[in-house]
């Protein structure tokens, strides 16, 4: 097992070498980060502008700029930014509002798929499973900003009729010092939208593995040995169903990042979406590097666990 | 029973989904639309708009889209739009330039007196109020005045990367009284525009705390959040990337404001800004006029919501590149402009939603400013007259052949890179409006897109133009503006020079009246607009929104934004 362990990290460690790289240099060709200075209205002084890449290092050459950044990884530096951001600060601050919103979602869309999923499986082909596939394939299609704005005009029609602001469209509450139901009204809106993005996916996987945990020779089993149907699917069949969907949970974590990013930039979450957005937009590489480095972390380290999951549950992954 | 429970489930999901589109439409808007004046439409004085007589206490919250990385908004990177409106209420100045961007009103509250004590050269002689004092206590002294000349004059500071001198640079002496109240600024020789300078004074004893002048300007007051004011708000509350508060500066030396307390909100999607308007989340709203977002404003005009549109500063026009060596015959230049109906460019675009707007004939004095002339139509650009501009071509010796344009030497005119923002909308209609113009002349367009502007404009390489649809921002201080871009080896004007023009801007920034300044300036615009390194087409009209009981609230076009007036923002209490 420790063998496997070490062998899956000596993948992930050039993985992220790689991907660093690569980032860095499309981020850093794919336009100019003084452009901003140049396009101010009127324009600054020349040497302005000069003084301004001297500071950032952007007169060096691309290959110097990420060695810099590279050895000032290890020494805790996150390099500058064109937009005068404190990466590091900015990195612990946003990662507490994009991980709250993810993790919240992810409860949340979790439960509601394992029901919905379980429902639909045990009602196969029966009414209530069309009527619930049919609105899990509209979840499914729909687009995220598009729930977002829906939402919110839902979210002000229901103000109106209750005569208080008791949803927020803009905002995570915390920094306006929100609490107890106040925070759920600015955390209702953004949850719900990332919520209707995952759990629909999810759901199908819970249907189709609980679909053939019914059929399997141990829920008959159980059933014979005087079980109610219900009972045998809590004790017996929900545990070996939700095995796979554990793993696909930890896989589908990119997936909920960019429903994250959408997520955070309708309703005005200053997350890791949001520092990303505008990372990109000021083609500040520095930021979109930070960013980067903290999911692509993460990523490989989920992905890793999955792996490892499999591995203890199965020990043919572990002998391949 | 099964069935009945899924007919409500799904009657439940699409009502719903119904409610919440129908959300969007909101209310009608009030009041009916006519050609002149639409509602919201300001065509009077600008200075006048909602004034109110307003009560003392309230709250109000601004949205802003942008966030404010940089607090320094003398140095390049921090003089941002948004930043500049939050800080207004912080950082006083010498002189509040007013709505109309022509009148500039000195800043009594500050000071006593401003005047040009001699000419030749000029020498300003400020008298400050003996009860302005920082925040803190200290009065607001010579020294304050001393320290931004000293960061802008670009001599002792050189690695100080300012957003401009703004004219500081002229300024070779700043002496003053004992007690610090009288200050003398002499210039080394006559200056028309003295009142431009010192418009957002920092704090001199708080920076000698803090490091020499590079330290201070290039950090302390870029990256500290300011806990001083000099003005009448100052910062209680500030969460990073989120919002600002500012409540009222306890040792302010004017009239008290009548607003306790005020929240600018970044909202840095303008999308969700209407929305959070409706919600009541926001008060107050200043954003770009798009034809859907005027409509979402127009339809809260029930819901307590107010709105102001009236020209901008801001002027859109098509900017030859003189370096091209097809362009840089004056001949096919003017043809281009004669063949460009500007109207029809409008009508296509802005015109949609605002009917007022007219095509704009100068590119150094705006349509709202005093000395406004139009060049345009005596010279022919601009009206859409295919014939003449043929006739140009002709005369210049050009010849049609299978329907493109031949230079008098027998060369075909190749397709011209015409290059507009990526992404903008109202610049892509303009250009396909363009180039259909130029269609009969033989000429075709070769539509780009570019997202950076300023490379585009300032190099030709690696990006390179022919054609290219700008915004330029027009300023009260015509003549520094003019100088800035349109004389040799400025601005975004590499290939542009005409010593007349040089000669005649640098008179108006030596002239002793505005009279004098507005009559030079405008000599050098017919000669500008007659070059075409700019075809003017059109001001964009900007967009203010506000709760309906906000008395005093208005939109300033200038860099100073609608805060400039902050202190007398209140609520009328009906």
């Amino acid at each position: 097992m420790l063998r496997f362990a070490i062998r899956r990290f000596a993948i992930a460690a050039p993985m992220l070498f790689i991907a660093s790289f690569v980032m860095f240099m499309m981020v850093a060709f794919s336009g100019d980060p003084m452009s901003r200075y140049r396009s101010m209205d009127p324009p600054p002084p020349p040497e302005a502008i000069a003084s301004i890449e001297r500071q950032l290092g952007l007169d060096q050459p691309v290959l110097v700029r990420y060695w810099n950044w590279l050895t000032g990884i290890f020494r805790g530096d996150f390099g500058a930014s064109v937009a005068n951001v404190d990466i590091g600060a900015e990195l612990g601050a946003r990662m507490l509002v994009s991980f709250r919103l993810i993790v919240l979602a992810v409860l949340i869309a979790a439960v509601v798929a394992i029901v919905v999923g379980v429902i639909s499986a045990m009602r196969q082909s029966g009414a209530i499973d069309n009527v619930v596939s049919t609105l899990v394939f509209i979840a499914l299609a729909l687009p995220v900003f598009w729930v977002g704005v829906l939402l919110k005009y839902a979210a002000i029609e229901f103000n109106e009729a209750a005569g208080t602001t008791v949803f927020y469209t803009v905002g995570d509450g915390t920094s306006s010092g929100a609490a107890g139901l106040e925070l759920v009204g600015f955390l209702a809106l953004p949850t719900i939208v990332l919520v209707i993005n995952q759990f629909a996916s999810w759901s199908r996987y819970v249907r189709s593995s609980m679909i053939e945990v019914l059929s399997a020779d141990y829920m008959r089993l159980a059933r014979a040995k005087g079980l109610t149907k219900g009972r045998a699917v809590v004790r017996h069949g929900l545990r070996n169903a939700l095995m796979p969907f554990v793993t696909i949970v930890a896989l589908d974590f990119s997936a909920l990042v960019g429903g994250a990013i959408v997520s955070e930039s309708i309703f005005q979450w200053r997350g890791m979406g949001d520092l990303l957005l505008n990372g990109i937009r000021n083609l500040d590489v520095h930021v979109v590097m930070a960013w980067l480095l903290v999911f692509a972390t993460a990523t490989i380290v989920l992905n890793l666990l999955a792996d490892l999951v499999y591995g203890v549950l199965d020990p043919r992954i572990r002998t391949a | 029973m099964r069935n009945r429970f899924t007919s409500v489930a799904v009657l439940a999901a699409a009502t719903l989904f119904v409610s919440a589109c129908a959300g969007g439409a909101g209310n009608a808007s009030e009041g009916g639309d006519s050609p002149s004046a639409a509602p919201g439409q300001v065509t009077g004085d600008l200075n006048a708009v909602n004034t109110a007589e307003v009560q003392a206490g309230g709250e109000v919250t601004m949205a802003i889209e942008k966030t404010i990385p940089n607090w320094n908004t003398l140095s390049a990177a921090g003089d941002i739009s948004e930043t500049v409106w939050v800080t207004s209420a912080l950082y006083p100045a010498a002189f509040v330039i007013q709505p109309d961007a022509s009148t500039i009103e000195m800043n009594t509250d500050l000071l006593e007196s401003a005047e040009v004590v001699s000419q030749d050269p000029t020498v300003v002689q400020y008298v400050i109020n003996e009860d302005a004092v920082w925040s803190d206590g200290v009065p607001i002294t010579g020294d304050d005045f001393i320290y931004q000349w000293r960061v802008l004059n670009t001599r002792d500071c050189p690695d100080c990367a300012t957003h401009d001198s703004d004219g500081l640079d002229k300024v070779t002496s700043i002496e003053q009284s004992e007690d610090g109240r009288t200050v003398t600024v002499t210039y080394e020789s006559t200056f028309s525009e003295w009142q431009r300078p010192f418009q957002r004074l920092l704090p001199a004893h708080i920076a000698a705390e803090h490091g020499d002048l590079y330290e201070t300007f290039s950090d302390y007051f870029v990256n500290t959040v300011p806990e001083f004011s000099g003005g009448p708000y100052i910062i209680s509350d500030y969460q990073q990337d989120v919002s600002v508060t500012l409540e009222r500066n306890p040792n302010w030396y004017g009239d008290e404001p009548p607003l306790e307390r005020i929240n600018f909100v970044m909202i840095t999607d303008t999308q969700q800004t209407p929305i959070a308007m409706q919600n009541g989340e926001i008060d107050v709203m200043y954003p770009q006029p798009q034809i859907d977002l005027l409509q979402q404003v127009r339809d809260m005009a029930g819901m307590g919501v107010s709105h102001q549109m009236n020209q901008s500063m801001v002027m859109e026009s098509l900017m030859f590149n003189h370096s091209n060596s097809f362009l840089s015959d004056p001949a096919l230049r003017r043809a281009i402009a004669t063949a460009i109906d500007t109207q029809s460019v409008i009508d296509r675009t802005v015109g949609q939603f605002d009917e007022t707007v007219t095509p704009v004939g100068s590119v150094m004095i705006m349509q709202q400013q005093e000395g406004y002339e139009s060049k345009v139509e005596e010279l022919g650009y601009g009206q859409g007259d295919a014939d003449a501009a043929l006739a140009i071509l002709e005369e210049a010796g050009y010849t049609l052949q299978d329907g493109a344009l031949h230079t008098p030497e027998g060369e075909a005119v190749p397709a011209l890179r015409a290059v507009y923002s990526v992404g903008n909308a109202v610049r892509e209609s303009s250009m396909q409006v363009i180039q259909t113009a130029l269609q009969p002349l033989g000429i075709s367009l070769a539509l780009e897109t570019t997202d950076s502007l300023g490379d585009t404009t300032s190099n030709n390489e690696p990006y390179g133009y022919d054609l290219v649809l700008v915004g330029y921002t027009g300023s009260p201080f015509i003549a520094s503006n003019a100088f800035k871009r349109y004389t040799t080896g400025t601005g975004y004007n590499p290939y542009y020079s005409n010593p007349q023009v040089d000669e005649l801007v640098d008179e108006a920034l030596q002239a002793t009246s505005s009279e004098e300044t507005i009559a030079l300036i405008n000599e050098a615009d017919a000669l500008v607009v007659e070059d075409l390194l700019l075809m003017p087409l059109y001001q964009k009209p900007s967009l203010l929104a506000y709760v309906d009981s906000l008395g005093n609230i208005r939109d300033n076009p200038t860099i100073s934004g609608p805060t400039y007036n902050i202190h007398e923002w209140g609520f009328t209490g009906e």
